[in-house]
């Protein structure tokens, strides 16, 4: 199953706390974790990044963030800001240079996790329910345009929060996917994409999509072109949203075998994988609400 | 008339409370539906419900007799293995809509998504407006109605039945075919049409061509004569 929620506004709105209200609705499709992607308004001289320290509680976790302060002192970046969350830490990074050298500060090989890097990006997810996530930091307060997420249950790979949605090619800035159905082409295109030396931090299929997309995209492809394409070379059922800070959009598989309804108004764009999610955020009201056709793919641009 | 409001209160606790009213002359009405799922489930009575919104999946399964009214949309799986009686939705329902029915009557006033009257055996399942891919996927009897168009696979594997369309068909299933239209199919069409108030004039009919009744190849052997 699985559930995905996004939400596209022309201005800026509480989309944070939108989105969660609309993954407590569909809490019933995964419980086994919950996560946000959310696009608030943009920094210009620092990244925004959240990490996940994983395994370790008390000192462990003071130690691991020290060792990143340094790390990220040794290029030239300034922590500015940093919140936690469990096990989970959103750091404002001041830093003019590339994405990479942030990233490639983080000790990836002993126990931190990447969620994301952006100018305007922050996923956050936890392995539990929305209303677990709507205790952490302020993330739910900020308000954005646009945002994505998911509830997962998991079908293949772990349960933890690594192989939580919503997901991010690591190190590529502000793109973000959430996925429900199965990939099974998925190791031929793995393997494709190894070659080319992208890295794989997890056996999900979803994280797939991600760096996908992120190839492309990286090559200055529109994102409409690119789902496209991905729906030409993707074998399987999937109905996946993928967010950039500047676009949103979904892909259908050719069957439609995974649910997604859609809600077109003059300033909200919503949708979700059952109405109950479109019900939450506007309450009462009858809504239009259209199931776009299998194979369908929609992208809304700022 | 019957008042239930449905927010704040368990699905099945809503669902024993119209079991209980299984013999009243009134009308129920749902408030507050919010597309949940699995409303008036499993009813045996003669009630006339009406839900005052959008449901989710399953609306008016495994029903055996009451009248169902959804003034919104309804998810996948409406009137799934109904038995007898009445769902009517208002406005768009989801994939697979009639799934399963054993009898009884299903309406959808708005589009229907794909594969709906999947494995129906008997009754009749009207969609006003189109119907997505692979409609009356393997039905097995029954009466299907589309007054729109038909999207790809109309019919597909279907084994007996009839569908009837007065829109376009983008393409037939395996082993469906078109087939005349009879007076006695005209008839019962133009009933159908005037209880629920809507119209149409052409109809094409579209049957099982039940070439996969049989195993057309035989391995090692001739084919039994």
């Amino acid at each position: 199953m699985c559930g995905v929620a996004g939400i596209w506004r022309k201005a800026p709105a509480e989309v944070g706390q939108e989105l969660l209200t609309m993954l407590e609705a569909l809490q019933h499709r995964g419980p086994d974790s919950t996560g946000i992607a959310l696009f608030s308004s943009p920094e210009t001289h620092c990244w925004k990044t959240w990490l996940h320290l994983k395994g370790e509680s008390g000192n462990g976790f003071d130690e691991k963030l020290a060792g990143l302060k340094t790390a990220l002192a040794e290029i030239g970046g300034n922590i500015r800001s940093s919140d936690r969350f469990e096990n989970c830490i959103r750091l404002q990074v001041e830093y003019d240079g590339r994405p990479e050298d942030v990233t490639g500060s983080f000790d990836v090989e002993n126990g931190m996790d990447l969620f994301s890097i952006g100018r305007s990006l922050e996923i956050i997810k936890w392995v539990g329910t929305a209303r677990k996530l709507a205790n952490s930091p302020r993330t739910w307060e900020r308000t954005g345009t646009h945002g994505i997420g998911h509830v997962r249950l998991a079908t293949e790979s772990h349960v933890e929060v690594s192989h939580a949605h919503p997901f991010s090619a690591h190190g590529y800035p502000d793109l973000a996917i959430v996925h429900n159905g199965q990939i099974t082409n998925y190791y031929k295109l793995r393997r494709r994409l190894e070659a080319k030396g992208f890295r794989f931090f997890t056996d999900n299929d979803s994280e797939l999509i991600a760096v996908y997309l992120s190839e492309r995209l990286g090559d200055g492809e529109a994102l409409n072109d690119v789902l496209h394409q991905a729906q030409a070379d993707f074998d399987g059922t999937y109905t996946f949203l993928a967010a950039t800070e500047e676009s949103l959009g979904f892909a259908r598989d050719p069957l439609g075998a995974k649910p997604l309804l859609l809600l077109e108004c003059e300033d909200l764009v919503a949708m979700a994988t059952e109405e109950i999610a479109l019900q939450g955020i506007l309450e009462g009201e009858t809504l239009n609400t259209i199931e776009p056709l299998p194979g369908t793919v929609r992208v809304w641009s700022k | 008339m019957v008042e239930i409001d449905a927010s704040g209160m368990d699905t099945a606790d809503i669902n024993l409370k119209l079991h209980d009213l299984s013999s009243t002359q009134e009308s129920i009405i749902i408030r507050h539906p919010e597309a949940r799922h699995n409303f008036a489930v499993g009813l045996d009575g003669s009630q006339h419900i009406i839900i005052d919104g959008s449901v989710g999946y399953f609306c008016g399964g495994l029903c055996d007799g009451p009248t169902i009214e959804v003034k919104g949309n309804a998810a996948w799986g409406m009137a799934d293995n109904l038995m007898s009686g009445t769902v009517v939705v208002r406005q768009n329902a989801g994939s697979v809509a009639g799934i399963g029915m054993r009898g009884g009557t299903g309406v959808v006033y708005g589009n229907a998504g794909s594969r709906s009257g999947q494995a129906m055996k008997k009754g009749t399942l009207l969609i006003a407006g189109d119907a997505g891919f692979m409609t009356g996927y393997f039905m097995i009897g029954g009466r299907i109605v589309i007054l729109g168009g038909a999207a790809e696979g109309l019919g597909e594997c279907m084994i007996r039945g009839e569908i009837f369309v007065a829109g376009p068909i983008a393409s037939l299933g395996q082993d469906a075919i078109e087939t005349e239209i009879s007076d006695r199919d005209r008839q019962w069409l133009s009933g159908l049409l005037d209880r629920w108030q809507l119209g149409a004039t052409t109809f094409r009919k579209v049957v099982s061509a039940e070439g996969l009744h049989h195993y057309e190849t035989y391995e090692g052997k001739e084919r039994p004569k």
